[in-house]
């Protein structure tokens, strides 16, 4: 079999966003139908995640892919593939694929569709560079690739309050960045180092406790916990979050809430945790994570707005995902990084949903929607499988993670308490929703709504399905996240391969 | 305990339900009203809209970064 290297899951999107208005123009001057520059993104995102499977086989086999530009690590720039970077590049891929597939039906009577993909392609090409950089900033320049894209993707329907929401999200998201570019600043100038897997080495120094912390030791963690917290919406960094995910299309939506905010729990794990050793400041993550799911879920109850309704719940879910981390052991990452897994499933899942009921009803409020089960009985049932996912019952996904990250905290019980309270709650709010928009008489302007067509509906069924095969599998899903788990508890693996026995 | 916590969870959920789905309206109205009475003190301040003004958001942002900044020199300290 021939080995790919890591560089094409990054060069190939970029190609394509690239190519996207080539590939418009030519069809525009050959008459050729408007849907190309959407085939021709759900490709370019496809044979990604086949590039990216083809890993897979490597990755399983105990193998960290090392790929060096130039002169050896620290020196040189790398590209490296662990189980953490392999489990994030699959997700934002696969997700990335449905998506896309998604977007060729939903944005079809926009303008600007050669724009939309090529941004689309640019948000794949900068998530998949920040997991499989190996140098910290590399990694920085990726976020921003991902970052600047999603600010214009947010306000690309250019009404009032996507453009608004667009700006409040670029200058939180620049708060947040400069959050990480001065952490990186300070790291460069206290270990003299970007490469990742070298600065483990050197700041091995502050989790041994031999000696007073200096201040600027204090002050690089709490920055970059700081920034990564802005970019996955923890409480109080979350605000954009509730304003950008429900202005966007639909389909960049589900993406966003998907997994690009996975990515900031993603440099949590990559940079605080493996890259400073900070173990211990767990408990302030814990908390912080507690904070975003009761006030995320709290905030998601009395919305009129469906998006806006799942957008509160996001931070609510990406809390647990900080609890399962804060709690540090094997059993609370396994639960996160599985729990991270779901999430982007039920929320890409519950954002086409509502971006059914969007292109169908042409409202997302409450107060305007009603009975749409007659005529949109799939969507019902795949919101409502959605709903049981998110809501953590038995026999659907986030069931099990869920599970591990209260047997994580079961040694805090107040942790627990608000952990399982919230869930409770995310279920209430969750049937509220369903009642809203499926029950009751169908208001006179909906009489002629249909279901989704198909082309919608297939994503939203292979994601509906995943939800019941990893709910009734659970030990599958931890099968998937065992080796991101493994790389993130022991990353002397990955020192050692990168730095070549060091 | 694995099954008590499954158990535990069907039962908790079909109680939702319940009360969410088949109750009729009015009693689900007085349902609702006690979850928005126990929560007001703290849903007075988050309603639906947010607070909206950038200012606030980049204020928490500060905030934020502030108290893990202190939390930070406290635990590794």
């Amino acid at each position: 079999m021939i080995e790919i290297p890591p560089i094409m899951a990054i060069i190939l999107p970029l190609f394509g966003a690239f190519l996207t208005p080539i590939v418009a123009f030519v069809s525009w001057r050959f008459g050729v139908r408007r849907q190309v520059c959407g085939w021709f993104a759900v490709a370019i995102i496809v044979a990604t995640f086949a590039i990216v499977a083809s890993m897979i086989p490597a990755v399983l086999g105990e193998k960290i892919l090392v790929y060096e530009f130039g002169r050896s690590p620290p020196l040189g720039i790398n590209l490296v593939v662990d189980g953490l970077s392999l489990f994030m590049a699959l997700m934002i891929a696969g997700i990335g694929s449905l998506v896309a597939i998604y977007s060729i039906t939903h944005m079809q009577h926009h303008t600007r569709l050669d724009l939309y993909y090529t941004l689309l392609l640019l948000i794949i090409t900068g998530m998949m560079g920040v997991v499989v950089t190996g140098d910290i900033f590399n990694l920085y320049v990726f976020l921003e690739i991902t970052c600047i894209s999603a600010y214009v993707l947010v306000a690309f329907e250019r009404r009032w309050e996507s453009i608004e929401a667009g700006i409040k999200y670029m200058i939180i998201g620049s708060l947040g960045t400069s959050f990480i570019l001065l952490g990186i600043t300070l790291t460069y100038g206290t270990a003299g180092s970007l490469n990742i897997a070298d600065l483990m080495g050197k700041f091995a120094a502050v989790t041994s406790g031999a000696e007073p912390v200096p201040l600027v030791m204090v002050l690089i963690p709490a920055l970059f916990v700081a920034g990564f917290c802005v970019k996955a919406a923890i409480v109080p960094f979350h605000a954009w979050l509730a304003d950008a995910h429900p202005a966007a299309p639909s389909p960049i939506s589900a993406l966003l809430s998907g997994v690009v905010v996975s990515i900031g729990m993603y440099g949590i794990l990559r940079v605080v945790y493996m890259m400073l050793g900070a173990l211990t400041i767990g408990p302030i993550l814990a908390v912080l994570g507690l904070v975003s799911v009761l006030v995320g879920v709290l905030m998601a109850f009395g919305q009129h707005d469906f998006k806006r309704m799942l957008a509160y719940h996001t931070i609510s879910q990406q809390g647990y995902v900080l609890l399962g981390v804060g709690m540090g052991t094997a059993i609370g990452i396994q639960g996160a990084l599985f729990h991270m897994l779901n999430i982007s499933i039920i929320q890409a899942l519950n954002f086409m949903c509502a971006g059914a009921v969007l292109y169908r009803a042409k409202t997302r409020n409450f107060d305007e929607l009603g009975g749409l089960r007659k005529s949109m009985p799939v969507t019902a049932i795949l919101f409502l499988v959605g709903a049981f996912s998110i809501s953590g019952t038995p026999l659907f996904n986030a069931y099990a993670s869920k599970s591990a990250i209260y047997a994580a905290s079961a040694s805090q019980p107040l942790y627990l308490a608000i952990a399982i309270l919230a869930d409770v709650l995310t279920m209430i709010f969750f049937l509220r929703a369903f009642r809203l928009v499926f029950l009751g008489t169908r208001p006179r302007h909906l009489l002629s709504v249909k279901e989704a067509p198909m082309r919608m509906l297939f994503p939203m069924c292979i994601l509906a399905v995943l939800c019941i095969v990893l709910g009734v599998l659970p030990r599958l899903g931890f099968n998937i996240v065992g080796t991101a788990q493994e790389a993130v508890t022991n990353p002397s693996n990955y020192v050692g391969r990168v730095l070549g026995g060091v | 305990m694995e099954l008590l916590h499954v158990i535990a969870t069907i039962l908790l959920d079909t109680i939702v339900v319940y009360f969410s789905l088949v109750v009729k309206r009015q009693t689900s109205e007085r349902f609702w009203s006690l979850i928005r009475k126990t929560f007001w003190p703290f849903y007075h301040y988050v309603k639906p809209g947010h607070s909206g003004i950038l200012s606030t958001y980049l204020l928490w942002a500060v905030v934020g970064f502030v108290a893990i900044f202190l939390a930070t020199m406290v635990v590794l300290g």
